[in-house]
């Protein structure tokens, strides 16, 4: 569980999307002449690990890789999946069967023509067991890839996979004329990275590791005409220089770290700040042993959690309180969501119907046990280490004992932390939702975390019957308006069962310049590089 | 004097030998492990994982790898990052030259204006200058190199724009030497201070202790001028000390300066090393050690030879 929230994130607003299939593919555009101008400098923390398609590991892979690569589909900043390489598709056979037509005039940076041949061939690159392969979700539910002509591809799937248009259908297509005369090792070992044939706007131009990736527009680019001459990524690491470097002028853009939210103003008149709620949600995840596996318990912790309080004092208003696992605005998310405030009363009624009297010390006891909730929080996350201790206060304050512990990821996930010594625990950190929305791994009983190498994120243990019913049915339904439903009622359990308590989500500041133009971005989207220019 | 460096180099290898074992245990001794990463990510299915394990090796014992590791080793092999896939080598390779630059600059800072600092304020003690020195260098001591960075940043090139605020050039520009040096300004002057302000107190250590010495007393006494006693009789003498402290740092230039290469972006192997150490790639942490620990005993080996040179009486056989 060590780097969650780095891991979530390397799924990639550029790659992650909401919608589910249905919505139509605009026809492919004639590029026009136009001459691209300007140099667009953005910041990214880290360096690239690997630009081979399906194989990096960090967020910061995701910037980089969506100048230089296509997929089937896009995601647009208003959820909604159109047409990138396919011009249009349709699902048939209650949802085994996806038929993508191919632009025509696709091609590859080094002028060959991209055909569905190499959508053939990505299928058999994506499931290839010797490629080192990380992130790559859904090729492994498709029975079968079948070119019908060099501009149409059908995909049979081998069970119904919802998911299928967010993750295959969002997956890079790789040219099967470069990548088939390499052997598995130069793919592994990263030979991409400095002879890339790609079939996005940018080619890869220079990278120099650990200071900056260079492109420039692809001269075989078959889309619409990009208007910006260079792009640059401008790695730096720390975020307070990230932030100088945006005084400096040096950048076009990049996100403002929370700790100088307060000197946004002199950026005023040189930058524009957007304030994108981000797909992070903070949470508090109850071990479920013991007096936790009650519901009563659970909620009485839920309500005893000063939520309003935290996102205002200590997020300092960088955050909207959650009350489920969907983003709130987007397109799963249950609008009509009524939940609990905080409320100490009602939380030390609940526990007093529930068995507990005051006991030794003071702490709620029952059946002769102490209601005792450690609570513990990453050390070197000094925003999670505050609310530890306004939370421990206010669950103190109605009789749970609740001392508070910061700890390392590698103990607070590991083996010897608290997740696996058999007592009540609470550990709060982040987690994040996505793509899919998938939350199979994280509630379904089938995926209870029991050890550092289970697989899943059910590390609360949470055991429903519903919940498993519909964490099933939200990933197999093929109509879009019934798994929404599905989402809904999830929403719906996860108030009325607190499986976690939710906490807030994050906002995330990312600030970029007045001369650039056409740029917006939402949770899950950026909208694409060809509506950019500098100005 | 040869067969003395070849016996020291001999008795290097078993030392070497057990770091690496004692290292590679260790590493993997600590929680988590290379895949940790992946481990509760959504769009990694434990199928995945354990292809990685298999594709990594990482399904051996510690010892079968750490055999694997050091017979490639033997055979010129350093193997490949777990992440990246590229060779440790060309990771090494990529950034050495960069880390040398901004060592050797702020090794040279240090050098050139600590060790005639220290001489001076030395031959100048109880001045207001020895006080006014003394209160700066343990100020620039004390002063976290985090701060110092971020200060020197905000004001010299946000507020000022005279320097750049990071990076090793400029975007916006071809790279030139000039580019190179105007970046290199603000994070060598951060990494030299700490050195020269550490330096200069252990050069006026030593100049005060051997100016009280008879040979200095005798060299007065034959009507020697002060220049002469300080800079040929006292100062190779009071050298010693310094030279024992940079054979030990030497490692320290090869690990570059994770602190200073973080607030100013620069491309160094500090950064490297710290991304390796933290996402437990075994491979690029261990070349980091073995090369550290081959730095370390040079490092000590070259300070033993330079106090022959600098001290006649020690004579190695």
């Amino acid at each position: 569980m060590a780097n969650k929230l780095g891991s979530i994130t390397a799924a990639g607003i550029l790659s992650l999307s909401l919608m589910g299939y249905g919505a139509l593919a605009s026809a492919h555009v004639v590029p026009t002449a136009v001459t691209p101008s300007g140099t667009l400098v953005e910041a990214i923390s880290q360096n690239p690990d690997n630009l081979t398609p399906g194989m990096g590991s960090l967020a910061a892979d995701d910037g980089p890789s969506s100048l230089m690569n296509v997929s089937l589909v896009r995601l647009t900043t208003a959820d909604q999946f159109v047409g990138e390489l396919a011009t249009n598709w349709t699902i048939a056979d209650h949802g085994l069967k996806y038929t993508f037509n191919l632009n025509p005039a696709a091609k590859w940076s080094d002028g060959q023509p991209l055909t569905s041949a190499d959508v053939v061939y990505s299928w058999h690159y994506y499931t290839n067991p010797k490629i080192q392969l990380t992130y790559v979700t859904g090729w492994s539910d498709v029975a079968s890839v079948v070119a019908n002509g060099p501009h149409q591809v059908i995909f049979t799937l081998s069970h119904a996979y919802a998911p299928f248009m967010s993750s295959v259908a969002l997956a890079s297509i790789v040219p099967e004329h470069v990548f088939s005369k390499w052997t598995v090792s130069q793919l592994n070992h990263g030979y991409y990275d400095a002879h890339s044939v790609v079939a996005g706007p940018y080619v890869l131009q220079s990278w120099v590791p650990d200071q900056q990736l260079t492109y420039v527009p692809n001269p075989n680019w078959w889309g619409p005409p990009v208007h910006i001459k260079k792009i640059v990524f401008s790695v730096i690491p720390n975020q307070d220089t990230q932030f100088n470097d945006l005084l400096a002028g040096d950048l076009t853009m990049a996100s403002v770290p929370p700790q100088d939210l307060s000197q946004m103003s002199q950026l005023k008149g040189k930058d524009r700040v957007i304030e994108p709620l981000s797909a992070t949600y903070d949470q508090i995840t109850p071990i479920e042993v013991g007096f936790l596996k009650d519901v009563r318990v659970r909620q009485a912790l839920n309500l005893a959690t000063p939520k309003q309080q935290i996102v205002k004092y200590i997020m300092k208003g960088q955050a909207e309180v959650a009350f489920g696992d969907q983003v709130p605005g987007g397109y799963w998310y249950d609008p009509h969501l009524h939940a609990p405030s905080f409320n100490l009363t009602q939380a030390a009624k609940i526990l007093k119907e529930d068995g507990f009297t005051k006991g030794k010390g003071g702490w709620l006891y029952k059946d002769g046990k102490e209601l005792a909730v450690p609570i513990w929080a990453l050390s070197n996350d000094p925003t999670d280490d505050n609310i530890e201790q306004v939370v421990s206060a206010e669950w103190e304050k109605i009789g749970v004992y609740a001392p508070v512990h910061t700890a390392g990821a590698a103990l607070l996930f590991g083996a010897k932390g608290p997740q696996f010594n058999g007592k009540m625990e609470a550990l709060i950190f982040s987690w994040g939702q996505g793509v899919f929305p998938d939350d199979t791994i994280d509630f379904n009983s089938a995926y209870a975390v029991t050890s550092p190498t289970s697989p899943g994120e059910n590390v609360e243990r949470y055991d429903n019957p519903l919940m498993n019913k519909l964490t099933v049915e939200g990933t197999t339904f093929t109509s879009n308006l019934k798994r929404r439903q599905v989402y809904w009622d999830i929403q719906k359990l996860e108030i009325q069962t607190v499986p976690i308590i939710f906490l807030f989500w994050d906002k995330s500041d990312f600030a970029y310049s007045v001369h650039l133009k056409g740029y917006d971005q939402t949770t899950f989207a950026t909208n694409p590089v060809w509506d950019w220019s500098l100005q | 004097m040869s067969r003395y460096i070849l016996q020291r180099v001999l008795e290097a290898l078993p030392l070497l030998l057990l770091i690496t074992i004692v290292t590679y245990f260790l590493m993997n001794l600590a929680p988590g492990g290379p895949l940790a990463v992946y481990l509760h990510n959504p769009k990694v299915t434990p199928a995945t994982l354990h292809r990685l394990s298999i594709q990594l090796g990482l399904n051996q014992p510690w010892y079968a790898r750490y055999f694997s590791w050091l017979w490639a080793l033997l055979h010129g092999n350093w193997g490949y990052s777990y992440f990246s896939g590229q060779s440790v080598i060309s990771l090494i390779g990529q950034r050495l030259p960069n880390t040398l630059i901004l060592m050797g600059s702020s090794f040279l800072i240090a050098l050139v204006i600590g060790i005639p600092l220290g001489v001076y304020v030395a031959t100048h003690q109880y001045s207001f200058q020895d006080h006014a020195f003394s209160f700066l260098s343990f100020f620039a001591w004390a002063m976290p190199s985090f701060f110092f960075g971020l200060l020197l940043q905000t004001l010299f090139a946000v507020k000022l724009g005279w320097f750049p605020v990071s990076g090793m050039y400029s975007v916006y520009a071809p790279p030139s030497l000039i580019e190179l040096l105007w970046h290199l300004v603000l994070p060598a002057t951060v990494l030299g201070l700490g050195s020269l302000a550490g330096w200069s107190r252990y050069m006026r250590s030593g100049i005060l202790e051997v100016i009280r010495q008879d040979y200095v007393r005798t060299a007065r006494a034959k009507g020697l001028n002060e220049r002469t006693v300080i800079w040929k009789h006292a100062f190779k003498n009071a050298l010693l000390p310094i030279v024992t402290i940079l054979g030990l740092d030497l490692p320290g230039f090869f690990g570059g300066a994770v602190i200073t290469e973080e607030i100013f972006a620069w491309p160094g192997m500090g950064r490297l090393f710290l991304s390796a150490l933290n996402n437990r790639d075994y491979p690029v942490e261990m070349a980091g050690l073995l090369i550290s620990a081959v730095l370390l005993v040079v490092g000590n080996l070259l300070a033993d030879l330079a106090y022959s040179f600098l001290d006649p009486r020690i004579q190695y056989r």
